[in-house]
C-alpha cells in the first residue's frame, strides 16, 4: 500500500477509463488530474455521459481505473484487493446515493447503526453517535420508523448520517437531491452545509442540479470525460 | 446479531413469496416423512407377520427331513432341547412340530400339502394361530381325529366344519397311512403364505400316525429380541451337532431382503423430496437476491464484506429450513401418530396387498431417530441450496449492483 505525503484528502493522478461496450471502447474518463483538500464542499458537474459517476465511482473505490490512479487519505486505491477496498471504503468514505439506498428491512437508527457495527463500534459509542446524528439530520423522533415510512427528503438525510457515521473522510455524493423536490433539496442542502461548515466534513458531488451548484464552493465541470474547468 | 436480524426481517419482506416456499416445504416434508412412515409401518408390519406366522427366528429339523420329509429323520433329543429352551430367558415362545407331507381329500378334490402337529398352545404362543381362527376351535379336547385346516383351502376342497378329509401320509417305515378327519376350525390362510396348503392336527394323533412316539421333526423358536438370532443359533449349533438349525434370514432370504433395501427405498424417498424442496429453494432464493442486486450493492459498497454476505444468505435460507422444517415434521408426527394408532384401511386393496403378504390394514411408524435424520436432511438441503444464490451474490460487483 502505498502513501502520499500530501495535505489532498483525494487525489487523482491522470485518471483515465475506458469501457468496452460491445465492440466499442467509451472513454468514460480521460487523463483526470484533480485534488481535493479537506473541508471542500466541490461538484463535479457536466453534461449526461461527461463522466461525472464514474469518476465518483473511482474515487470512492467502486470501479477501477483504466490507467491513472486514485489516492484518497494519503492510501493509493490501485493497491488494495478487493476485501482491502471494502474495509477501506468502510473506514474513509461515505456514500449518499441518488436513489437513497437504505436497507428496508432496517429502521433509519439501524441503518446509520449498522455501519458503526460493521467498524464493530461498541453498543454504548454507536447509540450515542446514532442519536447525534439523527440530531444533526433533523430526524431524532423518526430513528424507529423504516425507510418505507419516510418521504425521500427524509430517507436522503437517513443516507447523510449513514454516511457520517464511519467518520469517514469524506462524503461522496452521487446526484443526492435528484430524485427530490425543490424544498426538500433545500433542506438537504442545507445539513449538509451545516455539517461541511461546523464540522469540516469534506463532500464530494457529482449533480446537474443548479441548486447544489450555487451552494458548492467549488465546481469543476467535466466534458467528453475531461476537466472543462475548475472554479473555486 | 445484525445480520441475524436482517436475515430475518428479509423473509418476511415478502411474506407471501416465504410463506409460499414455507408452505411447500411443510407439505413436502409432511408427505415425504409420512410416507416414510407408512413404509416404515409397512414393512415393519410385513416382517413381523411373516416371521411372526409363518417363519419365526430359528427353526431347528431333524437331519436330512428337509430333503425328504421322511418320518424318520426326527429331532436328535427333543427332550433335552426342551429343557434348554424352556429355561432361556431370550425365548419367548416356542413349539415343538411332527410333520409329514402327503395327500389330503375331500369329496371333491385331493391335493398336496403338508401335515403338522402341532400342541395348540404352544403352536398359539408361537405362530398366534388361535387369533387367525376363522370358525370353530383350534382343537376341542378328548376328540380324536380333528383337523384345523386353511381358508383356501376348505374353499378348494369345498368343505366346512364337521366335514371329513382324508390325509394319505407315509409313516416313519414308508408305508402310506390314511387316516380319515374331522374339520373342527378354519383359520385364516395367507394368500402369499409361503409353504402350500398347511393342515394342523393335535401333535399326539400325528405322532401317532406317524409313529414317532416322542420324538419332533422340527421347533420353531421365537426371540424376545432379533439380535439374540445368532447367538442362540450358534449355541444350539454346538449343543445339537446332528440337527440343521437355520435362522430366519436362511429360511426366508425374501425377509432378509425386505429387511435390507428398507433402509435404501427410505432414502431414496426423502432424496426425491429434498431434491424437489432444493430446487424450490434455489429458485426462491435466487429470486430474493436478483430483487435485492441494488441493496446488496450497497451493503458491498458501504462496507459488508462477502463473507459476510455470503453467510447473510445462508443464514435466510437456514431460517426457512428451521421454519418449514419442524412445522413439516410436527404435522408429519401428528399424522403418523393418529394413522398408527387408528390403522389405514387399505382392503380396497386386499387381494393385491395378501399376494405380496402385506396386510389390509396399515400401522405407520417411524421412530425418533428416523424424524432427526428427515430433520438433518432438510437443513443440509437448505444448506446447499442456499449455496448457488449465495456465490451468486458476492460475485456481484457493487457498482454494477448498484447501477442495476
Amino acid at each position: 500500500m502505498k502513501e502520499h505525503a500530501s495535505s489532498s484528502v483525494i487525489t487523482t493522478s491522470a485518471l483515465t477509463r475506458i469501457y468496452q461496450q460491445g465492440p466499442v471502447e467509451v472513454l468514460a474518463v480521460n487523463d483526470v488530474s484533480l485534488s481535493i483538500e479537506p473541508g471542500e464542499f466541490t461538484a463535479l458537474v457536466g453534461p449526461s455521459g461527461s463522466g461525472k459517476t464514474t469518476l465518483l465511482n473511482m474515487i470512492g473505490g467502486l470501479d477501477r481505473p483504466t490507467s491513472g490512479s486514485v489516492s484518497v487519505d494519503g492510501t493509493e486505491l490501485n493497491g488494495l484487493d478487493e476485501n482491502a477496498l471494502i474495509q477501506f471504503r468502510l473506514h474513509h468514505i461515505g456514500f449518499v446515493f441518488q436513489a437513497y439506498n437504505l436497507i428496508p428491512v432496517l429502521s433509519a437508527a439501524e441503518n446509520i447503526e449498522f455501519i458503526m457495527l460493521l467498524q464493530k463500534a461498541s453498543a454504548k459509542e454507536r447509540k450515542e453517535r446514532t442519536q447525534q446524528l439523527l440530531r444533526d439530520v433533523g430526524l431524532s423522533n423518526l430513528g424507529h420508523a423504516r425507510p418505507t415510512q419516510l418521504s425521500g427528503g427524509q430517507q436522503q438525510r437517513v443516507a447523510v448520517a449513514r454516511a457520517l457515521a464511519s467518520k469517514p473522510a469524506f462524503v461522496l455524493a452521487d446526484e443526492p437531491t435528484a430524485n427530490l423536490d425543490s424544498q426538500t433539496a433545500e433542506s438537504l442542502l442545507d445539513v449538509m452545509e451545516q455539517l461541511n461548515r461546523d464540522e469540516g466534513m469534506t463532500f464530494v458531488f457529482s449533480t446537474h442540479d443548479p441548486r447544489v451548484i450555487a451552494r458548492a464552493r467549488r465546481v469543476v465541470t467535466l466534458v467528453d470525460g475531461r476537466i472543462d474547468s475548475d472554479v473555486k | 446479531m445484525m445480520l441475524l436480524a436482517i436475515a430475518y426481517r428479509n423473509i418476511w419482506r415478502n411474506p407471501v413469496r416465504s410463506l409460499v416456499v414455507i408452505g411447500s416445504m411443510v407439505l413436502g416434508i409432511w408427505g415425504g416423512t409420512f410416507i416414510v412412515g407408512f413404509f416404515t409401518g409397512m414393512t415393519q408390519q410385513q416382517l413381523e407377520d411373516m416371521l411372526r406366522q409363518e417363519v419365526s427366528h430359528v427353526q431347528m429339523h431333524g437331519e436330512g427331513f428337509l430333503d425328504q420329509f421322511d418320518a424318520s429323520d426326527t429331532l436328535s433329543s427333543t427332550v433335552r432341547l426342551d429343557q434348554l429352551l424352556s429355561a432361556d430367558p431370550r425365548v419367548e415362545a416356542y413349539s415343538a412340530r411332527v410333520s409329514g407331507v402327503g395327500l389330503i381329500a375331500s369329496a371333491r378334490l385331493t391335493t398336496g400339502g403338508m401335515v403338522v402337529g402341532i400342541d395348540p398352545e404352544a403352536e398359539a404362543a408361537v405362530t398366534q394361530l388361535d387369533a387367525r381362527m376363522l370358525e370353530g376351535d383350534l382343537f376341542i379336547p378328548g376328540r380324536p381325529n380333528q383337523v384345523v385346516i386353511g381358508s383356501r383351502l376348505a374353499d378348494r376342497l369345498k368343505v366346512g366344519i364337521k366335514n371329513k378329509i382324508v390325509i394319505t401320509l407315509p409313516n416313519e417305515s414308508g408305508e402310506m397311512t390314511s387316516t380319515a378327519m374331522r374339520v373342527v376350525g378354519i383359520y385364516r390362510e395367507r394368500a402369499a403364505a409361503k409353504a402350500g396348503a398347511k393342515i394342523y392336527v393335535p401333535v399326539a394323533d400325528l405322532a401317532a400316525i406317524l409313529g414317532v412316539g416322542d420324538a419332533r421333526h422340527e421347533v420353531a423358536v421365537f426371540l424376545r429380541d432379533l439380535n439374540d438370532v445368532q447367538p442362540l443359533q450358534s449355541e444350539l449349533g454346538h449343543a445339537f451337532q446332528q440337527d440343521v438349525i437355520r435362522s430366519w434370514s436362511e429360511i426366508s432370504p425374501e425377509l432378509r431382503l425386505i429387511s435390507e433395501s428398507y433402509d435404501q427405498y427410505v432414502l431414496i424417498i426423502i432424496a426425491i423430496i429434498l431434491l424437489a424442496l432444493l430446487f424450490g429453494i434455489v429458485n426462491t432464493m435466487l429470486m430474493a437476491v436478483l430483487e435485492r442486486t441494488r441493496e446488496l450493492g450497497v451493503l458491498m459498497a458501504v462496507g459488508l464484506t462477502r463473507v459476510k454476505v455470503f453467510w447473510m444468505i445462508l443464514l435466510e435460507t437456514v431460517m426457512i429450513g428451521t421454519i418449514g422444517g419442524p412445522v413439516g415434521l410436527l404435522v408429519a408426527w401428528g399424522t403418523i401418530q393418529w394413522t398408527g394408532r387408528n390403522g389405514l384401511d387399505l382392503s380396497l386393496y386386499a387381494d393385491s396387498l395378501e399376494a405380496y403378504g402385506l396386510s389390509t390394514r396399515v400401522y405407520p411408524a417411524l421412530d425418533a431417530s428416523g424424524y432427526l435424520q428427515i430433520f438433518i436432511m432438510v437443513i443440509s438441503a437448505s444448506l446447499i441450496a442456499a449455496l448457488f444464490p449465495a456465490l451468486h451474490a458476492i460475485r456481484l460487483k457493487p457498482m454494477e449492483a448498484i447501477r442495476s
